[in-house]
């Protein structure tokens, strides 16, 4: 079974009663999620679901909305219920693929300048530079800035040469970066050799 | 198997069948290489009691545990392993008759990744002598 866990993640089943790391959640906790999601997912077939529901975001939004309909006469049943509800979703979120914070645009531009300077220095014979920066969109990573930097070289740099620059430019975002702004960045350096005309 | 290993098997490949099956047997040797160097981490952090998920959620944590630590090296080596997974994926992915997307992989392309394999793992094997947490708090 797999159950969407966020906007357009979806979770195998086995995935979601996996234990998480730094996580000791109970085995009835896990299967609350499971039941969660399948009582969730069997409302919406009935149509029971209110059509605004229909497209929730995330299973996460649509625990909120219920657990913030329940009525019932008995206050600790209630109580109770939300308990439940609370570790469901604590639970979910740790599925919830993040993001790091972003990077204001002027530390950004900060941080490309020194990145660029260090491979105009770094790649033998350097010919151009083609520097994209953009939204990181593979979901693998926790990145959400993206910067590619393409070095144009002769042909002629050997492959430790290309490799020891390659390195110097990682290595002056790790200097110059706290772990944060590391997390927020997928760094792609890529030699692009020029054959001689 | 020792995943180092696969740094090995990407060498033979990146030069195996050259003439018959050339751009294939580059893509392939991007491929073991980032998974030596991949699995080469992986196991280094294991046995430093780091928890994993033991499945594909793996890649981005090996990346994140690794620039927490205080070793520029290592720091160096989880950029340049994200950067590796990327050469990759479109080396397995970015394929076809007609490609949309990527870029062809020639020798010199299977190389340097080769080469960015390599140095990882000893980078981080190098940390793992001086401290088995490769310096990660």
């Amino acid at each position: 079974v797999n159950y969407s866990v966020g906007d357009q993640l979806f979770v195998h089943s086995h995935d979601l009663m996996a234990s998480i790391p730094g996580r000791d959640d109970p085995l009835d906790e896990r299967l609350a999620c499971t039941d969660y999601l399948d009582r969730r997912e069997a409302s919406r077939q009935r149509g029971a679901t209110p059509s605004g529901a229909l497209r929730a975001q995330s299973a996460i939004a649509a625990a909120v909305v219920l657990a913030s309909v329940v009525k019932s006469p008995k206050e600790l049943e209630v109580e109770q219920s939300l308990a439940a509800a609370n570790k469901t979703i604590d639970r979910l979120l740790a599925f919830v693929h993040t993001r790091a914070a972003s990077i204001g645009a002027a530390r950004l531009e900060a941080i490309v300048s020194v990145l660029c300077d260090t491979a105009r220095r770094e790649f033998p014979g350097l010919l151009s530079l083609v520097v994209v920066v953009a939204d990181e969109g593979d979901r693998e990573t926790e990145a959400c800035h993206r910067i590619t930097i393409r070095a144009f070289v002769p042909d002629s740099i050997t492959t430790q040469e290309s490799t020891r620059a390659v390195k110097a430019v990682h290595r002056a975002l790790a200097e110059m970066s706290e772990y944060d702004e590391l997390r927020a960045i997928t760094l792609i350096v890529q030699p692009e050799r020029i054959k001689a005309s | 198997v020792n995943a180092h290993e696969f740094l090995q098997v990407g060498k033979v490949v990146m030069i195996g069948l050259p003439t018959t099956l050339p751009e294939a047997c580059h893509r392939s040797a991007c491929g073991r290489a980032y998974y030596a160097a991949f699995g080469v981490a992986h196991a280094v952090l294991v046995a430093a009691n780091f928890s994993m998920f033991n499945n594909g959620q793996d890649h981005g944590l090996v990346v994140s545990y690794l620039k927490r630590s205080k070793f520029g090296d290592v720091v160096v080596a989880a950029g340049l392993l994200d950067q590796l997974r990327e050469t990759r994926n479109s080396s397995d992915y970015d394929t076809g008759q007609q490609p949309v997307r990527g870029r062809s992989f020639d020798l010199t392309y299977a190389n340097d990744a080769v080469d960015w394999g390599e140095n990882i793992i000893q980078d981080i094997l190098s940390a793992q002598r001086r401290d088995a947490r490769v310096g990660i708090p």
